[in-house]
């Protein structure tokens, strides 16, 4: 009785000391840095993995809701809607900006994420199926199709489709007639799946539409002139004030 | 309590302990020539600040941290196996049935690990020290080669450690889990310093997890940091020291008082 008595008065002052000093010594290490030399990245990878991995998730969360909370442009707000929806880890929250998205918005090029995140998804009752996200996608023009196709490609793989399932998904890429090069991405995968699953008609046709794409600039060269139209078509405005 | 110690540093004038420091005083004249080491490190990264802020004129050397590590990691070899070995041989059968205690015993094995880590590491910065001294012709200043010996601190925890493991398992386990124990402290050495440094709340339940466990590890990386040479941060970090040290220790004779010594136990 009295050997555990004293290993308790023992115990309790070590434990004691040991957390008084450990925060005095980490206090220290901490006053020797400048934060000025450090940035966000250096902290981050000063982390454990498993720490880094939700410290910069919640990082990043905070930067877009606050970002979104900033915004004053619809474009701008309905862009980190979006975003904010594609990150989110939290179901309510991304069920939630998907719906709204998707209910409300459904006409701009920013619900992508949200018909995207529905596709093919059997466990939600507001699945899209194959042909209504094809339907979805004529609402666009080239320009904003391009990113969805990608995205949905995306889906298909992380969702493991079998390789003519995902030929068959792309089939409505041969009736387009590309305004973009990018889109010769597409038609090269769309050769490969043709090729190895003997449907030469489609092999050949997508091999047609590459040459068709090449006559073509890409999407970045156009979104430059744009840029560059709107930026000198500005200047004398702002001159004349 | 001494009659165990030096017991263990029998192990001394064994050719293992020979070899491990020769290898040591080899290494010691090799890196002896390296710059301090916050010179080694980018000045931006936070461990090159942790260590260099300009607080003490006497930086760390290369190549004593270097022999820190060594002599750790050889005298961590030779003393994570007594205890087991002690067990599995029944020599410990034969000595707690002198009048010695378990705390003794255990007390003498660790004092005795800790001689045998302090000659590995006093010997290389003897030879550290000698080389700069036969290849520039200048002797250290006194404090500098002071501030090396502040790594001796580190050895007190860092043998409560392996004691403490040693008493839970084999010969051999014991070496591979002091040094997986060891590898998860630094990864999480960081840890508390990072979060520091990051805006409030942002790590949220990850930080306060992270640091439940960063609590079950030393962090060494505060024997290596920047400080006065005779002020309030050595005191803090002798504290330190003594008291994880301690907690090794009490969690080593708990392990051993309760221990079944029979060849059928799991050790």
């Amino acid at each position: 009785m009295k050997k555990k008595t004293g290993l308790y008065f023992l115990i309790v002052p070590v434990f004691l000391l040991y957390f008084v000093s450990e925060a005095f010594l980490r206090c220290a290490a901490v006053a020797n840095i400048n934060p000025e030399k450090v940035n966000l990245d250096k902290i981050l990878n000063e982390l454990p993995d498993s720490v880094r991995d939700i410290v910069t998730y919640r990082i990043m969360h905070t930067d877009l809701t606050n970002a979104l909370a900033k915004a004053t442009d619809e474009e701008e707000k309905l862009t980190l809607l979006a975003q904010l929806g594609d990150y989110s880890r939290d179901l309510k929250e991304k069920e939630n900006i998907f719906r709204l998205l998707r209910g409300r918005y459904s006409h701009r090029p920013q619900s992508a994420a949200a018909y995207v995140y529905y596709l093919l998804r059997k466990d939600s009752p507001d699945q899209i199926s194959v042909p209504e996200f094809h339907q979805y996608l004529k609402k666009f023009p080239q320009l904003d199709q391009y990113n969805m196709w990608a995205m949905a490609l995306n889906r298909l793989s992380a969702l493991k489709v079998s390789e003519p399932e995902k030929m068959n998904f792309m089939l409505p890429l041969l009736d387009l007639k590309p305004e973009y090069r990018d889109y010769s991405i597409f038609y090269t995968e769309l050769v490969r799946l043709g090729t190895k699953y003997r449907k030469p008609q489609i092999a050949n046709r997508a091999d047609a539409l590459i040459d068709e794409c090449r006559l073509h600039d890409s999407i970045v060269e156009v979104l430059m002139e744009r840029e560059m139209q709107q930026a000198s078509a500005q200047r004398p405005a702002g001159k004349g004030k | 309590m001494f009659a165990i110690a030096l017991l263990t540093l029998k192990r001394m004038r064994e050719p293992a302990f020979f070899i491990f420091l020769g290898i040591a005083l080899v290494m010691a004249f090799i890196f002896a020539g390296l710059d301090p080491i916050a010179q080694q490190l980018s000045s931006d990264s936070i461990f090159a600040q942790v260590i260099d802020a300009n607080r003490s004129k006497s930086p760390l050397l290369s190549a004593a941290f270097i022999m820190f590590v060594i002599s750790a990691f050889f005298g961590g070899f030779l003393g994570a196996a007594e205890i087991p070995r002690d067990i599995s041989s029944d020599l410990i059968l034969i000595l707690l049935s002198k009048p010695i205690r378990k705390l003794s015993y255990m007390l003498g094995k660790y004092l005795g690990m800790l001689i045998i880590c302090l000659s590995l590491y006093v010997s290389s910065l003897v030879v550290i020290f000698l080389s700069h001294w036969i290849q520039t012709g200048e002797i250290y200043p006194l404090l500098l080669m002071f501030k090396q010996l502040y790594l001796i601190l580190a050895f007190l925890p860092f043998c409560g450690m392996i004691i403490m493991i040693s008493c839970f398992t084999g010969e051999l386990a014991a070496m591979v889990i002091s040094f997986l124990y060891l590898v998860f402290s630094l990864s999480f050495s960081f840890l508390p310093i990072a979060a520091a440094m990051l805006p409030k709340g942002i790590a949220g339940y990850a930080g306060a997890a992270g640091f439940i466990i960063y609590y079950l590890f030393p962090n060494f990386i505060f024997y290596f940091q920047d400080f006065k040479m005779f002020g309030l941060v050595f005191f803090m970090l002798l504290i330190y020291s003594l008291s994880l040290s301690i907690i090794f220790l009490l969690i080593a004779v708990g392990r051993l008082e309760t221990m079944d010594y029979s060849k059928n136990s799991d050790v």
